[in-house]
């Protein structure tokens, strides 16, 4: 029960932001930030004090099964609960800044509370059944979160692709969750876990990898991430990167055994290394400054998926909780530089520093941690997939993915920089307040203590650490420093604003995806068209009935036509018949 | 005891008192009287709640030479259900006559049809259940044809016709019943006892005809040509009246079929597959359209087609699914076509060709169609999430994997309804100006209608706590 | 005290009524109606206080030892009430008739045929009751002026038809009848071909009063020829009384061979419904309509003289009593709106919008006579459908139940034009029509609700005639 107290502060300030109507001071703001900042200090509470266990709440029973739902606190989801707990009042404190008009407040902090509640809810549940609500309250947050400047045609547009990518992965997720039950009369992780191979396990598996290749943005799901961009920064750094894309990851990291004895790792290597490869490609020519950041995201996700292919589960781990701080950093850095240049997102035209150098040196530490560069947190995750890799072609693939991302990401930084001294691009820069820059410097600091993870993960989680040999680390940063090399040299030293379209042939590789979901909404158009004829063919028929009724009646109507003779001849007639048929039987 | 007979007394009075009353006073009336039935049907939910035991109220003589009591049972059926038709009720009265036009008609019409609703759900033997039915059929043709608008005239005439179809065959059926029981009886209770003895042949024809009758009235698939153009034409209210309650006569009337009869297992496998077809071909049928009112009238129908699936899993897995969805949806589709209604009255469009950025003007109407979507998509903590949740069990156990698939529809329902969303309500790059100003008198009547999802939603107790 | 009210003042009303008809020849004026209605209005409460205190049965006449020529006994009691209920209501709709004193003089004896009909004890008196109607009503239209010429010359051709036909077969079983009495005759000389012969006889002369096919071609053309009040007449009493005397002839007289005649009725009934409903289907002329659709009644009322048992039997005449008030309401709406020029389907646009009264009214006469509950039409369908089914007679009872949805086609494009909005002016309507029109629908509604007294009376009416 304890666990779900941590929900209790932000679905408190949600409620606050409903009721309160006063759209002229930032009380909706404050209340969000001390709600996090609250829900954080009993995670930490509970990280540190709390024993491990898993406790059930019954919600309702038919039939004489009770459907609970179950929350635990075992070390994992606590990483988990605390990276989000972490965040939250991060975000939350920048977007006071971020959002100018105050009248975006109270709509704006509403849905964050509900996501934050949502994910506290993901991360704590032990059960398909309280991980449901939370996994489709993230959905719909999400689209909420996306849409939220809907003004914009682009913005309603993306939230509404991604939701229908997402609904599909939540039906899924329910019928795996029907599965499951039925099969088991439960849906604890826990029990499911420990169930043998069997056909109703299989089916539901695979439901539950589609539904996180959904919630992940994996191939072929992955098209509805980069849109995702079009909602407010703080909202693609703390939904689009850092938390809720994760949770897929997450769940299937909680069931690797599982997905091991079912053998589906294989699957969700090569889609994995699909789509870390969709997004690292796209990376190195986008020109969206957010965008760019969002196919990163693609990347990260797709690489952890293959360290969990790889059933490699402290890297995949690794992966997961630095990821977290250097690309929600990124995102931070990137909104505040756009907004300082005036809500400008093209990287060809913005100037890098936005005024402030804490937020460029914060983004140089983003920087260099997300291409791997050794001191830097985001090393350990690449170093971690390197050693774990089971086969040369494996390894090859994630070195030339390493030194895409040393390119990619140098680019992204070293061509604003090169704008600041041209002249061409000209106005004042906006002054960015201390509720932006603080989060910025925070993060910057947990990405540099982040490397701390590595030495108490494993004795907290109770897994197998990793042995990183020197060697190992040091061709894991020659690797990423060659790709920033690279950039370096095309984009700092040389002229160069724009990749040859030649030199990257499948930079577009996102339009093949998006050509076969045309095709998909072609194919069900078509069908809707058929069954749109045969609806009007059902209809006619009903009436078909009705115009014989009408014909017959016509026909008959002859009969009576004013003549008295004819009524006389057919009374007659009538009674010659009846005669008849009494004779006949007679 | 009498509670259904107080309430039904008294909304029928209330159509009297309306009729006879001024008209500007009549919707103030009508929301009374509906609101003192709600508060009789909360009474009895927490009375029976804490109770706990199903009881029959007592027999009033009725057709004596037929053995026709006026009959009450108060149930884990009739409670949930007459909480659905009162909510929906009030909720139209509050919201679902923007025109302010004929008035002492709308009023009336929609507390006959409360009444009606009321007392098929509660009737204790199948000569009431008729009489109600019939009743409700005929006070939503009027709110079809008397107050709807666009081609009211033919759609009200197809709907009339479907519907008598249904309950010429209903008629046939219930008598059937009656003469080929061991001991003659309308009585619910006591069919269900007898009804093994019922030769097969004549209950393979009761069944048939029976669903036939219940399939027209639900929607499903061969049946529902009736079912667009009479949503689309009807009366905000009626749409709501028509969609949230009247489809759940059919729903209702096929449990107890379901319950009634024996044959009826036999029988369960090839329901299942017409309410796959039914669901899948609804979804279908609703991309392409434009015209947002027939479009929550085929997601009305892909609903029907799931209640339809969770009553074809006998057990109780479906059988409280199927009374839960027939509430969840009910209230969900209720809540669609008021704010469709509402946007319609504001914008003087229904149609997503025409509507652009309802959101900019009319943001209460905006998010209740939103929520509505929710609502609609079985989103948790609404309540059509426990619905599919509990008809899904169902239909998983009676049929494996296969029972899974009409829950899939939803994604086709739940993607045109966003996109629907996106391109009429949340787009305001080409924002239209308002025809109408927004009185905003209807936010009553979202609010009532969102509170009743979540609460259902969040406490599924309040219809799973009978037994 | 009232023994003697109904031994001796039933005959001296009915003579009262006999008289004043004949003397009223000459003159004008409203008393002659207040005369005929307040007659009426007594034979109607003594008849129904003979109903009251359920007098057995007694003889009237046969005078010096010959046969009886009346009797008084539950069943005859009742029809005298009725019918004269419903004359009074007809007078009331009559009140426009330009030669009142004439007018007057027809309808009572008209009135006075019927009641021979309904009280004769022989089958003498039958015939001439039956002849004193047909004969009377020719004159009544002959009244109305030139243009009602053709309907009167087509009635008097036809009836005088039926009654030469009804007196050949009364010739044929004359020898065998114990002096025209209407009792079961002895079945020992006579042979099954002539007995066959003579039903035959019977079922065709009386079929065509009674509207049964093909022997009702004539009626569509007689009732829209005729002034709207003598059509109400028509279709209210003459044919009602027709299918009286079809009841003492073959459920009296030749109750022994029942089963034999059965089947005929069986085939007729199921013509006549299809014959009847497919014809109104494609009329646009709403009297003609209503011509048609009292045909299909007389189908419906011959399904239960098909069962030819006591449930059928009384099945049937409480249709009858339902259809009097139902044809003889809608037609009086019909009669008022011919009035004002409106006939066609077409512009009954509106009514609703322009006399409300007169639009609930007509609605509800029609949804009555499609059978919708809870109104009276519907009690009777109920009960002889039930009687059908109940006797195992499932292909009667489901080509009933077929065609009172069939009906629902022409009832509902009525109803439907009805309720479309309109511009046109408000039609005010006299306070005697609408008096009678609202008698009607009390009847009609009351009894619909709360049927068991008046099922019980016709039960035991027929009862203490048939056994």
């Amino acid at each position: 029960m304890m666990e779900l107290f941590v929900l209790v502060p932000v679905l408190l300030a949600f409620l606050f932001c409903l009721i309160f109507r006063d759209k002229r001071i930032r009380s909706t703001g404050y209340v969000s930030v001390i709600a996090s900042l609250a829900s954080l200090a009993m995670v930490i509470y509970m990280a540190l004090f709390l024993q491990q266990g898993t406790q059930s709440i019954d919600w309702f029973s038919v039939g004489g099964y009770v459907f609970s739902l179950q929350v635990t606190s075992a070390h994992i989801n606590m990483m988990l609960l605390f990276l989000v707990a972490l965040i939250s009042p991060l975000i939350m404190i920048y977007s006071l800044g971020f959002f100018e008009d105050v009248s975006e407040h109270r709509r704006f902090y509403a849905e964050m509370n509900l996501f934050a509640a949502s994910m506290m809810l993901f991360s704590i549940s032990a059960n398909f059944l309280s991980m449901i609500i939370a996994w489709e309250g993230l959905g719909i947050t999400s689209y909420l979160l996306i849409g939220f400047w809907y003004a914009k045609s682009e913005a309603a547009r993306a939230a509404r692709e991604s939701i229908s990518i997402i609904i599909i992965g939540d039906v899924a997720m329910l019928a795996a969750l029907i599965i499951l039950f039925n099969a088991y009369g439960t849906t604890s992780f826990y029990s499911i876990s420990a169930q043998p191979i069997s056909y109703p396990l299989y089916a539901a598996f695979l439901l539950v990898v589609l539904a996180v290749l959904t919630k992940s943005a994996q191939f072929p799901f992955s098209g509805w991430l980069p849109k995702a961009m079009e909602g407010p920064t703080p909202v693609s750094a703390f939904l689009h990167s850092s938390t809720m894309v994760k949770a897929g990851v997450f769940l299937l990291i909680l069931f690797i055994p599982v997905l091991l004895k079912l053998g589906l790792l294989p699957v969700i290597l090569l889609l994995g290394a699909i789509t870390a490869g969709i997004g690292v490609l796209n990376a190195l020519s986008g020109k969206h400054i957010k965008r760019i950041l969002a196919y990163s995201t693609l990347e990260d996700l797709g690489l952890m998926l293959v360290a969990v292919g790889l059933n490699a589960v402290f890297a995949a781990i690794l992966l997961f909780v630095t990821q977290t701080f250097y690309k929600a950093l990124l995102f931070l850095d990137a909104g505040s530089i756009s907004r300082a240049n005036g809500e400008e997102y093209d990287i060809t035209k913005l100037r890098e520093s936005g005024g402030n150098r804490l937020i460029f040196i914060t983004a140089v530490i983003g920087v260099l941690s997300i291409a791997g560069i050794f001191p830097f947190s985001g090393f350990l995750g690449k170093v971690g997939l390197e050693v774990s890799a089971n086969s040369i072609y494996t390894y090859i693939f994630l070195v030339l993915v390493e030194i895409g991302t040393g390119f990619y990401i140098f680019r992204w930084l070293f061509i604003p920089m090169k704008n600041s001294g041209r002249m061409e691009i000209k106005g004042k820069l906006k002054s960015t307040p201390v509720s932006m820059i603080l989060p910025q410097v925070l993060l910057a600091l947990f990405v540099i203590g982040g490397i701390s993870v590595y030495f108490f993960l494993p004795s907290y989680l109770g897994i197998k650490s990793l042995s990183l040999s020197y060697l190992r680390v040091i061709a894991e940063t020659i690797f990423a420093i060659a790709g920033t090399l690279v950039a370096y040299y095309i984009y700092r030293r040389g002229q160069t604003v724009k990749v040859s379209k030649g030199l990257f042939v499948f930079v577009h590789s996102i339009d093949g995806i998006n050509w076969f979901y045309l095709k998909f909404a072609a194919f069900i158009e078509a069908i809707s068209k058929f069954l749109g004829f045969l609806d009007y063919f059902v209809y006619m028929l009903f009436y078909l009935f009705g115009f014989l009724s009408l014909w017959v009646g016509k026909r008959l109507r002859n009969l009576v036509n004013g003549n008295v003779n004819m009524y006389a001849a057919w009374i007659a007639i009538g009674f010659a018949l009846i005669l008849l048929a009494l004779v006949f039987r007679i | 005891m009498m509670y259904f007979l107080v309430m039904i007394a008294l909304l029928l009075a209330g159509v009297l008192i309306v009729s006879a009353s001024d008209r500007k006073l009549s919707r103030q009336v009508g929301i009374l009287f509906s609101s003192i039935a709600l508060a009789i049907a909360l009474v009895m939910l927490v009375e029976y709640l804490h109770g706990g035991t199903v009881t029959y109220s007592e027999a009033i003589p009725y057709i004596s030479s037929f053995g026709i009591y006026i009959q009450f049972y108060a149930n884990q059926f009739s409670i949930p259900l007459s909480l659905l038709a009162g909510i929906v009720t009030l909720a139209a009265l509050i919201g679902g006559n923007p025109m302010r036009e004929k008035e002492k008609a709308t009023t009336a019409l929609a507390l006959l049809f409360e009444a009606s609703a009321i007392g098929l759900f509660a009737s204790g033997n199948l000569f009431l259940f008729f009489i109600f039915w019939d009743v409700g059929v005929i006070a939503a043709f009027f709110m079809i044809s008397y107050l709807g608008s666009g081609n009211n005239h033919a759609s009200s005439k197809t709907y009339l016709f479907y519907s008598i179809l249904a309950s010429a065959l209903l008629l046939f059926g219930i008598l059937l019943i009656y003469f080929y029981m061991p001991v003659r009886s309308f009585s619910i209770q006591a069919i269900e006892a007898g009804s093994a003895l019922i030769p097969p042949s004549i209950q393979t024809a009761v069944f048939a005809l029976l669903f036939v009758a219940f399939m027209i009235k639900m929607p499903v698939f061969p049946f529902h040509s009736w079912m667009q153009s009479a949503y689309s034409d009807a009366s905000t209210q009626g749409s709501m009246l028509i969609g949230g309650v009247l489809s759940k006569f059919g729903a209702y009337g096929l449990l107890l079929l379901f319950l009634m009869l024996p044959i009826a297992k036999v029988y369960a496998p090839y329901v299942i597959i017409i309410a796959i077809i039914s669901a899948f071909y609804a979804a279908f049928n609703m991309l392409k359209k434009d015209d947002m009112k027939r479009m929550v009238a085929y997601a009305s129908m892909v609903e029907s087609a799931l209640i339809l699936a969770g009553i074809s899993a006998i057990g109780i897995f479906g059988e409280e699914g199927a009374i839960y969805g027939m509430v969840a949806y009910g209230l969900g589709i209720a809540l669609l076509f008021l704010s469709v209604g509402s946007i319609e009255f504001m914008f003087g469009s229904k149609s997503t060709k025409v509507l652009r950025g309802v959101v900019r003007d009319a943001a209460s109407t905006a998010y209740a169609f939103l929520f509505g979507i929710f609502a609609a998509t079985g989103v948790p903590l609404t309540g059509a999430f426990i619905a599919d949740l509990l008809i899904f069990i169902g239909t998983e156990r009676s049929f494996g994997l296969v029972g899974l698939i009409p829950l899939f529809s939803i994604v086709i329902v739940g993607a045109y309804l966003y996109y629907a969303a996106e391109i009429s309500i949340f787009d305001t790059k080409k924002g239209m100006d308002m025809v109408r100003y927004e009185s905003g008198h209807w936010n009553p009547a979202y609010a009532l209608l969102v509170f009743a999802i979540i609460a259902i939603g969040l406490v599924p107790y309040f219809i799973l706590g009978f037994r | 005290m009232i023994y003697q009210i109904v031994m001796y003042g039933l005959p001296l009303a009915i003579a009262a009524l006999a008289i004043q008809g004949f003397g009223l020849a000459r003159r004008n004026g409203k008393y002659t109606t207040l005369l005929t209605g307040i007659i009426l209005s007594a034979i109607a409460v003594i008849g129904g206080l003979a109903l009251y205190r359920n007098y057995a049965f007694y003889e009237i006449g046969g005078f010096g030892g010959s046969p009886a020529l009346f009797r008084v006994d539950p069943f005859s009691a009742l029809f005298v009430s009725v019918i004269s209920a419903v004359m009074v209501i007809i007078l009331l709709i009559s009140n426009e008739e330009e030669e009142k004193g004439i007018f007057n003089m027809f309808f009572s004896l008209v009135a006075v045929g019927a009641l021979v009909v309904v009280l004769s004890d022989s089958i003498l008196t039958l015939m001439l009751g039956l002849e004193l109607v047909s004969a009377s009503t020719v004159l009544a239209i002959l009244n109305g002026g030139k243009r009602r010429v053709e309907a009167a010359v087509k009635l008097f051709v036809v009836s005088s038809i039926a009654i030469s036909i009804f007196v050949f077969a009364l010739s044929l079983v004359m020898p065998y009848t114990n002096g025209f009495t209407i009792a079961p005759i002895s079945m020992g000389g006579i042979s099954d071909a002539l007995l066959s012969l003579s039903a035959i006889l019977f079922v065709t002369g009386l079929a065509i009063d009674a509207g049964i096919v093909p022997f009702n071609l004539w009626m569509a053309d007689v009732y829209e020829g005729a002034q709207g009040n003598i059509t109400a007449l028509l279709s209210g009493v003459n044919k009602k009384v027709a299918f009286i005397a079809i009841f003492y002839i073959f459920f009296v007289v030749l109750a022994l061979r029942v089963s034999m005649f059965a089947p005929l009725f069986e085939v007729l009934a199921i013509i006549t419904m299809f014959f009847g409903n497919l014809m109104a289907m494609v009329q646009n002329n709403v009297k003609r309509m209503l011509a048609y659709s009292s045909i299909s009644q007389a189908g419906y009322i011959l399904l239960g003289f098909a069962v030819a048992n006591i449930e059928g039997l009384s099945a049937a005449f409480f249709q009858i009593i339902a259809h009097m008030f139902m044809t003889v309401g809608a037609f009086a709406v019909v009669m008022w709106l011919a009035e004002k020029n409106i006939n066609e389907v077409g512009e009954y646009k509106g009514l609703f919008q322009r006399n409300m009264f007169a639009g609930v009214a007509l609605t509800i006469f029609m949804l009555s006579m499609a059978g919708v509950p809870p109104l009276m039409g519907f009690v009777g369908k109920f009960l002889l459908f039930s009687s059908a089914i109940g006797t195992g007679m499932l292909i009667l009872a489901f080509a009933g139940i077929i065609n009172s949805f069939i009906s629902i086609y022409y009832y509902g494009k009525v109803i439907a034009a009805m309720a479309e909005g309109t511009d046109k002016a408000r039609l005010h309507m006299r306070i005697g029509l609408g008096l009678a029109i609202g008698l009607c629908l009390v009847v009609i509604v009351v009894l619909g609700i709360y049927p068991q007294p008046l099922i019980s009376v016709v039960h035991n009416s027929v009862l203490s005639v048939f056994n």
